[in-house]
């Protein structure tokens, strides 16, 4: 299998100077950056594996497997690719060979294939003939990310949005807006087209703010 | 002319500034006009940005203290001279514990 992180065409100039400078650190033994790195990456990286494996409980083995290997490879890792991409790279690879033994190996390309998410941003009542709002969207009281996490059950309904997200919708913003990966970064670690990323990017925002849009109106 | 129903369907090439000249003033101009569309961008972004801002989670303590373990015992290992591992490989892609 091609390395994922290989696949990056990024200079080894544009690899940013923080993470050149925690490879340094996580190289010169320092254990409490890799405890920061593992807790910021933990949720991110369970919920991509869950992508591809059965359940949670295997999806947290990929994790430690990854990790596992993160550690391992991190005196030969060259950064020409950014840390995160390889990471995730190794998780992907991880994700996809415990799915192989547990006898449930799906492609990612597959995933992408099998999003038949054809249905419309927002559901064609909610406009008059020409294209025109009929029943407009309302404006939130809560139009910060803070306000809104300070909503008591939003953080569950966008949780439960997610989770309820179809995989490849769900890989692609677990990444970018969970993790802040970039597109680039995404379509590398995934090995989509960036056409792909957008559309599935696209749906699976279009569904969270759906469900954060029903919460807010039953409050 | 753009109608709202077409806007929901391309907020997201906008926000991500995949479009062409025109058609971003295109969408420029109707949110200019619109206000339920500009709640609407409104909203796509800030579910995006919610998301980013949710609680961590972080690894379970017992797990996390096992990889510890194993870090510092790489890091005591590696306190040696290197030795002339080979280049990156997609051997390593699998490593196993
Ligand atoms: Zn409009």
């Amino acid at each position: 299998m091609r390395a994922y992180y290989a696949v990056t065409t990024r200079p080894p100039s544009s690899t940013p100077d923080d993470d050149l400078a925690l490879l340094a650190r996580l190289r010169g033994g320092d254990a409490q950056a890799f405890a920061t790195l593992v807790d910021r990456h933990h949720g991110p990286m369970v919920r991509l594996a869950q992508v591809f494996v059965r359940d949670r409980a295997a999806a947290e083995d990929a994790v430690q497997e990854t990790w596992i290997g993160v550690i391992a490879g991190l005196p030969r890792f060259e950064p020409r690719a950014r840390l995160k991409t390889w990471i995730y790279g190794i998780l992907v690879n991880q994700a996809r060979s415990r799915a192989r033994r547990d006898g449930r190996d799906v492609p990612f390309s597959a995933l992408v294939e099998a999003d038949g998410d054809v249905a419309a941003a927002v559901d064609a009542a909610r406009f008059k003939a020409g294209g025109h709002w009929a029943s407009p969207p309302a404006d939130w009281v809560q139009d910060t990310p803070e306000s809104l996490l300070a909503t008591r059950g939003a953080a569950e309904v966008i949780g439960a949005a997610i989770d309820a997200l179809p995989p490849a919708q769900r890989a692609v913003l677990t990444l970018r807006d969970l993790e802040g990966a970039t597109s680039e970064e995404v379509c590398n670690i995934l090995e989509i087209s960036e056409i792909n990323q957008r559309v599935l990017l696209h749906r699976a925002r279009t569904r969270v703010r759906a469900a954060l849009e029903q919460f807010l109106q039953k409050k | 002319m753009l109608s709202c129903r077409e806007l929901t369907e391309i907020v997201t090439d906008y926000a991500e500034g995949r479009m062409s000249f025109w058609r971003r003033l295109e969408v420029q101009f109707h949110l200019g006009m619109c206000h339920p569309c500009r709640a609407y961008l409104r909203q796509m972004r800030l579910a995006a940005q919610t998301v980013g801002q949710l609680p961590p989670e972080p690894m379970p303590p017992d797990i996390k203290a096992e990889l510890l373990k194993r870090f510092a015992a790489l890091s005591a290992a590696d306190a040696a001279p290197p030795t002339s591992a080979p280049p990156e490989t997609q051997t390593n892609r699998t490593p196993k514990s």
